[in-house]
């Protein structure tokens, strides 16, 4: 059984068709970009757009008299990825 | 996107005055293909809502993305202790909710129609505190367990950034709520770095070592 794996192995590696495997470190690297791009893009939305009146900041909002809800993101209001 | 679904767009205009602040850029991540097409991602971006009173009193947070029924479901809970805790000792109420909540042993049980309650009767507070294990909101988790069609990749993991935030995030949110009353200013980068996982302070948002793996900081 060892002597005919190991002729199967040779005959792979010498075979026209054969996968040459690319460099690990560079697999290595690549892998969780290549991951990560397969994922569809989310939304890049812009808050205008939702219907909802923004205002700029909790300065902008206190003392008008209603509860207040502050959405706190990375990035711009016109660039939220979510 | 969250603010476009018409509940809770509309469940926003009619109940809160809306603001938004970026915390800091966000990193993003360029693709060049090289042949004039390029690719743009955001990299350890995260959102969260804190819930204030009109004075800019941190009522309740709510962190990271969700489905709406449960982003929904959250801003109800907090309007609802808003309100409850606005007819009582502001302080106590809230402390005592929190305090509940980062055992996972409180919730509202019964909520009566709040516009009619506050008109016909003075509200109480409607905690009932129970000896079970913490549990997510009865329409959160009707989504989470008991899907009715095949989902989408990226609706099961928006359903798994739903639970991760309603189980494991919000009880520890609660109970640094429960500790004293904050503004969004002061609680805003303990939220981030330690719920979050994402250090307002580090300039790299934690993705140094990811990024420069085998290799020297770029500065």
């Amino acid at each position: 059984m060892r002597i005919l794996t190991l002729s199967v192995a040779l005959m792979a590696a010498c075979s026209p068709n054969r996968v040459v495997p690319t460099d690990a470190a560079k697999r290595r690297i690549e892998a969780p970009i290549k991951e990560s791009i397969s994922w569809m893009a989310p939304e890049k939305y812009d808050l205008s757009k939702t219907g909802i009146d923004w205002h700029k900041g909790l300065d902008a909002v206190r003392g008008k008299g209603k509860p207040i809800l502050l959405l706190q993101i990375l990035g711009s209001y016109d660039e939220v990825f979510c | 996107m969250l603010f476009s679904n018409a509940e809770v767009s509309k469940f926003v205009r009619e109940n809160f005055i809306a603001a938004w602040e970026s915390v800091r850029p966000v990193p993003t991540v360029e693709i060049d293909f090289g042949s004039g097409k390029k690719l743009k991602r955001t990299v350890n971006g995260n959102i969260a809502t804190q819930i204030c009173t009109p004075e800019g009193r941190v009522i309740d947070i709510v962190p990271g993305m969700m489905t709406a029924e449960a982003y929904l479901g959250s801003l109800r809970d907090a309007l609802v202790l808003y309100r409850i805790a606005s007819e009582g000792d502001f302080e106590s109420v809230l402390h005592e909710y929190h305090e509940a909540n980062a055992t996972g042993r409180a919730r509202f049980v019964e909520v009566p129609d709040v516009a009619k309650a506050a008109i016909e009767r003075p509200m109480k507070v409607l905690l009932r505190l129970e000896e079970t294990a913490a549990e997510i909101p009865d329409a959160s988790k009707r989504m989470i367990e008991t899907p009715i069609r095949r989902l989408s990749v990226e609706e099961e993991a928006l359903r798994a950034d739903t639970e991760l935030n309603l189980k494991e995030r919000k009880p520890r949110i609660h109970a640094k709520l429960a500790e004293k009353p904050v503004t969004p200013e002061e609680i805003t980068k303990w939220l981030y770095r330690e719920i979050l996982h994402c250090d307002l302070d580090d300039p790299y948002l934690g993705l140094a070592v990811e990024a420069f793996r085998g290799g020297a900081y770029g500065d």
